[in-house]
C-alpha cells in the first residue's frame, strides 16, 4: 500500500523580546542546545550550524530512554534567511525516516520591537505513511505485550 | 494532543488491552483472514471471538470486506490517523521547544537585570 499523507503543523508563540534576538537565538548552538530539549531532561551532544542558504545543520540530542542514553540526530538544510523576519529550512531525522520536512518561521515586531510574535510552521510530506504506520503498530503491539508481561 | 486523538487514543488502548484481541491483531498483522479463520485457535465461541472483532472495528483497527458468504478481515492503520498522530507529536515539541526557548530569554533578561542591581550597589 503506497499513499501519501500530507500533514502541516502550526504553532505560535509570543516572546517579550526583539525578533532580532529571537531570530538569532534559533541559529546560537549554545541557545540551540537548550531549546532543543523543549521541556525534556536531556543533553545537547553536537550541535553544528552552518547558517547560510544551503548550508547545513546537525543537532545531536542524547536523552534517558528506559534508562539507556538515546541519541537522536536532528539534520536539515538553511532554505530561507531573512534577518529578522523570516527563517525556513528543511528538517529531518534520519534514524527514523528519509523523509526531509520543511519548518519556516516567521517574525513579527510588536510594541515596537519589544515582543516578537513567532509562527512556526513545519509542514510534512509522509509518502508510504500508511506502510510505516503498519510497522508502527506491530512495533506497539510488541511493546504492549511485553509491558503486560 | 487534541481531544479527539486522546479519545481515539484512550479507546485503542482499551481495545488492545485484551490479550485475545491482541491475538487476533497479530494474526492479522501476517495477512487478512476469514472470520472462521481466525475463530478457530481460540477455545471460546464464535459469537465471542465476532466480539472482539467489532470491538476492533470500531477503533479502526480492524477493516471488514465481504467477499462472496465470506466476512474477510485485514489489519487497518489508515494513514489519516498516522498524519494527525505525527501532527500531535510535532506540535507539542515545538510547542515544549519555543516554550524552553522563552525560557531561556527570560532568564538572561534577569541575569542582566541582576547584574546591573549588584553594579549600582556593589562598593568596592
Amino acid at each position: 500500500m503506497s499513499q501519501e499523507a500530507r500533514a502541516t503543523v502550526r504553532v505560535t508563540h509570543r516572546f517579550s523580546a526583539s525578533p532580532e534576538r529571537v531570530f538569532d537565538a534559533f541559529l546560537d548552538p549554545m541557545k540551540i542546545a537548550i531549546w532543543m530539549l523543549g521541556p525534556a531532561t536531556g543533553e545537547a551532544k553536537r550541535i553544528e550550524v552552518d547558517p547560510r542558504v544551503g548550508g547545513l545543520f546537525t543537532f545531536v540530542i542524547e536523552r534517558p530512554v528506559n534508562g539507556t542514553a538515546q541519541a537522536m540526530e536532528h539534520t536539515g538544510e538553511y532554505r530561507e534567511l531573512e534577518r529578522p523576519r523570516r527563517l525556513a529550512f528543511t528538517w529531518g531525522v534520519p534514524q527514523f525516516s528519509a523523509e526531509l520536512t520543511l519548518v519556516s518561521l516567521d517574525f513579527v515586531a510588536e510594541e515596537d520591537g519589544k515582543a516578537t510574535v513567532v509562527t512556526l510552521v513545519h509542514d510534512g510530506v509522509l509518502p508510504d505513511y500508511a506502510e510505516r504506520t503498519q510497522g508502527g503498530w506491530t512495533a506497539i503491539l510488541a511493546a504492549v505485550e511485553r509491558s503486560l508481561g | 494532543m487534541s481531544a479527539a486523538t486522546e479519545a481515539r487514543l484512550s479507546a485503542t488502548l482499551v481495545a488492545l488491552s485484551d490479550p485475545t484481541r491482541r491475538a487476533i491483531l497479530r494474526r492479522l498483522a501476517r495477512g487478512e483472514a476469514r472470520v472462521t479463520d481466525l475463530a478457530a485457535p481460540f477455545a471460546i465461541s464464535l459469537n465471542a471471538v465476532s466480539k472482539h472483532i467489532r470491538t476492533l472495528e470500531r477503533v479502526g483497527l480492524i477493516h471488514r470486506k465481504r467477499v462472496g458468504r465470506d466476512h474477510v478481515l485485514s489489519f487497518r492503520a489508515t494513514p489519516m490517523d498516522a498524519a494527525s498522530a505525527w501532527m500531535d507529536t510535532q506540535r507539542e515539541i515545538w510547542t515544549g521547544r519555543l516554550q524552553a526557548l522563552d525560557a531561556l530569554l527570560q532568564s538572561e533578561d534577569d541575569n542582566a537585570l541582576s547584574r546591573t542591581k549588584t553594579k549600582k550597589g556593589d562598593v568596592r
